[in-house]
This record gives C-alpha cells, sequence and structure tokens, in this order.
C-alpha cells in the first residue's frame, strides 16, 4: 500500500526548483521593463517537433547569452573600496555605502568597518566591491586585486573552500550569515549579544533521565502484588507483562517500557567549546538569520538557523558521538505555537542542519533531535464522549472499544 | 527465517490485535485465501485489500491515458496551427496563445500499453481455473533450522477493528468509477461455495516473536524438529545464533556471557523501544531502511516514519562506529521524501559485555540488559534555503 505515495505526488518542501533545467526568458523580462522574477514553468525534455518549442528554447538561451554579456561595473555613486590585510585577514572599508552593510562586517571603536574574508569574496565577486592589497598594514602602497586574487588571498582565512561555497549560497538565497562566534580568529567579532550555547538549567543528561510515565501508587501496589504472587521470581526473562488484570492499554504499555539510564556524564558544560576540543569535522559553523527588512548586526537576536559544513571528502554520516556534540553546541528552541505529535518528532527540540558539500555540489539536511520517548501515542480509544470525529474515523475506534472491552485475561 | 503462525485463529488474532507479522504469500495482511477464492469464483468472499489497491491502480492508469490523450490532442492542434500561419504567414501573435497548454507527450500511450501487457498474467481469464495445490510441500522449508510456532495467544493488544471492516471503507472509495462492468457481470452469477486447503501462514520476525514471547508472554514457540515448547532462553540463545548468516555455532553462543553487539539484540532493541512507545513497527525493506512506524496500524494510514537503526560504541575500547557514506544517506532519504516518509536515523548505543556480566542470575536480568543501550532518535529534513525564508 505504501507505494500509493509514489504517485501521490512530492512534499511541496521537498521539492527543488534549482534542480530542474532552467528556462532563462525570464532574464529578458527583468532587463527589458524590470519586471518581477516569473514562476518557472514545466520542464520540457524532448522536440516535440513544433516551431512552438524550439522558438521558446531559442529565446531561453538567447536570454541567459544576453544576461551572461552585460558588462559589470561599479557606478561612480555606489563605488565601495576596501583594504586587504593579510596580518588580521581582514579587509578595512573605506568608506561604507550600500544595503550590504546592513548585514556584513562589524565596527571597531573608531568606527571603522571591517569585513571577514568570506564577506570580502563574496563582495567582490558580486561585483559591490574593489579591493586592494596592503602588505604592510599601513594603507601605504595600494595595489588592486583581481577577483582571482582576492580569492588567492582571502580563501584560506575563510576556513576552506567548502565553507565560502555554503557561505555564498545562503547569502545569495538572502539569507544573513555570521560565523559561529568560536569559529572567529579575531577578537572584534567573537563578542555577540545573544545567546547561544545552552543554558547551564538545560543539562543535555536531563533527556537520558527516567523520565517515564509514573507508575504511580497504584502501579506500585499492583507490581508487589505480582512479585510476592510470582513463581518465576528469579527468572532474568521473566515476561515484562504480567499477567492480571489492566483497565486500559495504557497500563500494559507502561509496563512495558524499558527504563534507560542516564549515560556516562558528557564533558562539563563549562570548560566546553574551544576550538580544539570540538570535532574537527562536526561542530556549527555559521549561524544564519532568516532575510528581515529590520535586521541589526548590533544586535541580531538569536539564530534561526545553525549550519554546520562539512565536505564529502573528509566526513561520513555522523557518528552518534559526533552527532550529540553538535546538539550539545546549542540551546534548545522552545516552540512557539503548539504543534502535533509528529510535527513536534519531525521538528525536534534542537536542529542542526549539515550542509553537506560534494565537490561544490551542497545539500542541506536538517538534524532534529526528536525525542520519541516524550511523545508516547495514544494506545486507548478515545472515551464515548469524545468518539466519532469524523464519519470515516469514527466505526474503527467503536470497534477498537468493544475489543477493548473484551480483553485482558490471564496469560499462561 | 522466520517464526511461523499456522493456526487460523491465530493468524487472524496477530494480524488484528497489533497487526504482527507477514502472510507468507501476500504483501502484508495474510490474504492468499481469500484472494485465491475469489479467483476461483467464490461468491461468498468480499473484495480483498489487493483487489482494492488494484483497482485504484487501474482508476490512476486511466486518468493518465486519458491525459496523455488530451497532451496529444493538444499538440496536433498546436502543429495544425503552426502549418496554417505559415501559410497565412502571421506567426507570433496566433502562437503565444497556447503556450500555457502545451506539454511535451512523452508517448505514454506506448507506455501504458506495456504496463498492460505486463500485468495481464496477473489475471487468468475467467472459467479456467487453476486446480488448487494438494499439498504444502512446495512451501515448506525442510530442515532443522526452521521454527514454527504453535501460538498461545491471549487477546487483543492494540485497539484495532477488524480488517474486513477496513476493507469496506474502502470499497466505498471507487463508487465514481466508470469501468464497472466486470463488477456488473459477476453480479449476475449465482451463488457459489468454494473449498480450498490454505496455503498461507503468518511469519514473524525474530523481533516480534520475542516481543510476543518475551515481553508480553503470550507465544511459545517450537522448533521444526521437536514439538517441545522453547524456554525464553532457549528461544533467546535460537535467535542470537540464526540472526547472522552463516548461524553462528551452537558453542559461540552463551547466554551468561551475553555479547550484547548481536545484531538481534541490537534490532530488538529498537524494535521493543518504539513499540512500547505505541507504534506499529514493521520491516521497511521495500523503502531501504529498517523500520517502518505506523501509527495505530498499516490499514489506518501510511507509514510517517522510516527508520534506520545504526549502532554506536561509544562505551567500547577501540572499536569503530559503522561509517556510511553520504552517498548513502542521500539514497535513503531521496527515496524517502519520495513516498512522504521522514527517514530517523536511530542510533543504538550499546553496552559492553563487561556491562551486562550477571545478568543471568537476577530476577528481571534481561530487562536491565535492555536497559543498558542508550536510544537516540535523530530526524532528517531536507532544508532547501528557497523555502525556509519568511519573505
Amino acid at each position: 500500500m505504501e507505494t500509493d505515495g509514489i504517485a501521490g505526488g512530492l512534499d511541496d518542501v521537498d521539492v527543488d526548483l534549482s534542480d530542474e533545467t532552467q528556462d532563462f526568458r525570464f532574464l529578458a523580462a527583468i532587463t527589458k521593463k524590470g519586471g518581477s522574477i516569473p514562476k518557472r514553468g514545466e520542464k520540457d525534455f524532448e522536440p516535440d517537433g513544433t516551431n512552438l518549442q524550439s522558438s521558446t528554447l531559442d529565446e531561453s538561451r538567447n536570454a541567459m547569452l544576453q544576461a551572461l554579456s552585460v558588462e559589470r561595473s561599479h557606478t561612480g555613486k555606489s563605488r565601495v573600496t576596501a583594504t586587504w590585510h593579510p596580518s588580521r585577514s581582514l579587509a578595512k572599508v573605506h568608506e561604507q555605502r550600500g544595503v550590504l552593510f546592513k548585514s556584513m562586517g562589524r565596527a571597531d571603536k573608531t568606527g571603522t568597518i571591517w569585513l571577514l574574508p568570506e564577506e570580502l569574496i563574496y563582495m567582490v565577486e558580486r561585483g559591490s566591491l574593489e579591493c586592494f592589497y596592503d602588505p604592510t598594514g599601513d594603507a601605504g602602497i595600494n595595489v588592486p586585486m583581481s577577483v582571482q586574487a582576492v580569492y588567492a588571498a582571502a580563501l584560506p582565512a575563510t576556513g576552506g573552500l567548502e565553507r565560502y561555497q555554503v557561505y555564498a549560497n545562503l547569502r545569495r538565497t538572502g539569507y544573513i550569515v555570521y560565523r559561529d562566534p568560536d569559529q572567529q580568529s579575531n577578537e572584534l567579532f567573537k563578542t555577540v549579544t545573544y545567546q547561544y550555547r545552552p543554558t547551564a538549567a538545560v543539562d543535555p543528561r536531563g533527556i537520558w533521565g527516567i523520565k517515564l510515565w509514573n507508575l504511580g501508587m497504584f502501579g506500585a501496589l499492583f507490581t508487589s502484588v505480582f512479585r510476592t504472587g510470582w513463581s518465576r521470581d528469579h527468572d532474568p526473562l521473566r515476561p515484562l507483562l504480567r499477567p492480571g488484570a489492566y483497565k486500559n492499554f495504557r497500563e500494559i504499555y507502561t509496563r512495558l517500557l524499558v527504563p534507560r539510564h542516564p549515560p556516562p556524564p558528557p564533558p562539563p558544560l563549562q570548560e566546553r567549546p574551544t576550538a580544539e576540543g570540538k570535532d574537527p569535522h562536526f561542530n556549527t559553523t555559521f549561524h544564519v538569520w532568516k532575510p528581515r527588512p529590520n535586521f541589526k548586526k548590533s544586535s541580531p537576536g538569536p539564530p534561526d538557523f545553525y549550519i554546520s559544513v562539512v565536505s564529502t571528502k573528509d566526513t561520513k554520516v555522523p557518528s552518534l558521538a559526533q552527532v550529540e556534540s553538535l546538539f550539545n553546541e546549542i540551546p534548545e528552541e522552545v516552540p512557539k505555537r503548539p504543534v502535533g505529535a509528529f510535527q513536534a518528532l519531525k521538528e525536534g527540540r534542537k536542529n542542526v542542519i549539515l550542509a553537506v558539500v560534494d565537490y561544490g555540489v551542497i545539500s542541506y539536511m536538517k538534524f532534529s533531535d526528536s525525542r520519541f520517548a516524550e511523545h508516547p501515542l495514544d494506545v486507548d480509544p478515545p472515551g464515548p464522549g469524545k468518539g466519532g470525529k469524523g464519519k470515516g474515523k469514527g466505526a474503527p475506534h467503536k470497534s477498537g472499544n468493544s475489543k477493548a472491552g473484551a480483553k485482558p485475561s490471564g496469560g499462561k | 527465517m522466520s517464526v511461523e503462525i499456522r493456526d487460523p485463529e491465530a493468524v487472524l488474532d496477530l494480524w488484528q490485535k497489533g497487526f504482527w507479522g507477514k502472510g507468507s504469500l501476500s504483501r502484508s495482511e495474510p490474504t492468499w485465501l481469500n484472494r485465491e477464492l475469489r479467483r476461483l469464483g467464490d461468491t461468498e468472499v468480499g473484495a480483498t485489500s489487493e483487489e482494492i489497491t488494484r483497482q485504484r491502480r487501474d482508476q490512476r492508469k486511466e486518468m493518465k491515458k486519458e491525459r496523455a490523450r488530451k497532451e496529444k490532442e493538444e499538440l496536433q492542434k498546436v502543429k495544425l496551427a503552426e502549418v496554417q500561419g505559415e501559410s497565412t504567414s502571421e506567426p507570433t501573435s496566433s502562437r503565444k496563445t497556447v503556450v500555457a497548454d502545451v506539454k511535451v507527450v512523452v508517448d505514454l500511450e506506448e507506455e501504458i500499453k506495456g504496463l498492460e501487457g505486463a500485468s495481464l498474467p496477473l489475471e487468468p481469464p475467467d472459467g479456467l481455473p487453476t486446480p488448487p495445490l494438494s499439498t504444502t510441500d512446495g512451501i515448506e522449508v525442510q530442515g532443522s533450522n526452521l521454527i514454527s510456532a504453535e501460538a498461545e495467544i491471549t487477546p487483543a493488544l492494540l485497539p484495532q477493528p477488524s480488517s474486513d471492516e477496513e476493507a469496506v471503507g474502502l470499497a466505498e472509495v471507487p463508487k465514481a468509477v466508470n469501468f464497472d462492468l466486470a463488477l456488473t457481470a459477476k453480479e449476475v452469477q449465482p451463488p457459489k461455495k468454494v473449498t480450498i486447503d490454505n496455503q498461507e501462514h503468518l511469519q514473524l520476525t525474530f523481533s516480534e516473536a520475542f516481543f510476543l514471547a518475551y515481553s508480553l508472554g503470550v507465544l511459545s514457540v517450537t522448533t521444526g524438529s521437536s514439538h517441545e515448547i522453547l524456554s525464553i532462553r532457549d528461544l533467546l540463545r535460537t535467535f542470537l545464533r540464526f540472526c547472522s548468516f552463516p548461524p553462528l555455532p551452537e558453542s559461540s553462543v552463551s547466554l551468561s556471557n551475553l555479547n550484547p553487539d548481536s545484531s538481534f539484540l541490537v534490532t530488538y532493541v529498537a524494535y521493543h523501544h518504539f513499540r512500547s512507545l505505541g507504534w506499529v513497527v514493521k520491516s521497511g525493506v521495500k523503502f531501504s531502511v529498517d523500520f517502518l512506524l505506523y501509527k495505530r496500524g498499516p490499514v489506518f494510514s501510511h507509514a510517517e516514519f522510516a527508520v534506520l537503526v545504526i549502532p554506536s560504541y561509544t562505551r567500547w575500547q577501540n572499536r569503530d562506529d559503522p561509517n556510511h557514506g553520504w552517498d548513502w544517506l542521500h539514497s535513503v532519504t531521496r527515496v524517502n521524501s519520495q513516498v512522504k516518509k521522514t527517514v530517523v536515523l536511530v542510533y543504538v548505543d550499546v553496552p559492553t559485555p563487561a556491562e551486562v556480566k550477571g545478568w543471568d542470575k537476577q530476577a528481571d536480568g534481561f530487562r536491565e540488559v535492555l536497559s543498558k543501550y542508550r536510544v537516540r532518535e535523530v530526524a532528517l529534513r531536507r532544508w532547501i534555503p528557497g523555502k525556509n525564508r519568511d519573505i
């Protein structure tokens, strides 16, 4: 029956339009009239022999070539320049102009704006900034840098090509991206105004605690009664469910639960994130905010997403220890609105997005701390008052009730 | 290898009260007998879920055929318009008007014809019933490895309706179908009763059987060679031996020196974990995962979660965690997003042999063993930057 789902179409969230072959005609529309970006249409795979199709393809191709052939230039008004300081691995902006600075760079005490290497490459690459090289650190010589030169000089300081690729991809999509403060090499960027570590109150061990349903007094009473009157008292393989009278299914399920012991204590919270102590591959790389008009880089508020950049060259699917170290680094999210059990399981209380870079191709995967044990399913049929929500579901509930009545008798 | 249930009453109980096991000759619910009866023209048996599924697929096929036909027509129109347009030399303006409706027709009709040809053998022509096989020798697996079960079952564990009711519920759906010819023809037939032997049995996986035997204490298992009921201790030993292929030698499996890294134990811990939380856990082999998690049961809704069990060895010395490549994970998540399931990585942290030592000397020792395993679930979802912005 599961195969039915295949024909049911794709979950909207899982369809990535950029996977499709693109129709570039929209580019022509933008350059000509300054119109908005139209929705992309259906995929066209095979020539169907109509002039319509071939002319459509021609138009798309021409539009793409035209867009690519546009000469890129700085206009006098919005020209921004900066100087790369190799000693600090930062670029000093001479005068800030334009909206990009609302979410990039940071000012020091004197009010000078400094750009991180990834910010510099990104701005140079998209033609928003011209960069000069200053080997001494004092703005004496001004050697203009090409895009290649900027890459060569600044890329090592970004932490690797994969990180820059993810950074640029997220920026181009509109997100606001800053490095995790622990990943910053420069003091200027290390201090942030928001809480991004789990607070001490949230002990990561808590989730392993034996927070199961309380058996309650009655439960204890029942158990003790059966213990004494049970012949297999010393049997290590005694069934979890003792023969007896159970009022509802929840009681039965409670007895089936295996208590989980808390794990050996994790490394203490205080002496955590030194850059050396972390897993070299699985750690939070970027803090990401959704695009918003009133973003303030001085007080951004907690990030919307935590991104960890990993490369397929030197990593595999993370192990338990690696996943846990990722989760231990970030605070718990409190759901803004009550969500259903399924949604809660899918969203989890902690979320890390792994940006898996496979030689330039980025795939983002959200790892959510699900905690199924905190969301047990309803095992008892709803009471007579609540039954019959819908016509279709009424029947199964009723039959469930009748069976529940007939249910438990003794075991063996 | 599986535990077989042959008592029809037990089979029905196990399926209806918790969806245990799988019919040996069916996709899931053991329906072979009913399907066979209907094929032989028995008028007293209602439609099986397989038939309803097939009916739905036929409808869908019909719909696709119709769509392909319309697309083809549309294409013809465009071509015709272009030919006429060339003669009147007024191409561009008239062309634009049709753009929206045109799609390329991959020769869908051909494809569908191929499908039909393939599905024909499934439905043998009426009036030519194949004689029922007289013995069950054909399916019975021989040898001492065989484990069969005489089930002794206490009534319901889960509130589930009988599958017949579900079938009725589903049968109401295709009322609007336009090809009822076959059905109406059958209604005219005189009532007929067919008697054949049921050649199907219910198969339980090791985890299911052990859950029923140990956790619930409602199942007794014998081996194929003798009628003596295995004690739970012997059952555990048997499962520990036969969970790997080739089976481990008898001497290497010891209960007092239990190896917690046995694949049976790791799988069982994950199975028990979800089953005890109220999920109906079925095999996920069809979707390249270990388990599928159903809420209430497979007849009510599609599985919501697909579980990958990953053993971990954080407490072991010099023991590396299994390493799967990213390509493996990508393919699994791709397959499962096609069928709208959320993949969940379930890390089972295996205790060391020293930690479980002495379990067989104390009461409820096995429960203690189970509690030494740590289970942590991580749900995976594809994250697409373009879809997660608010603006």
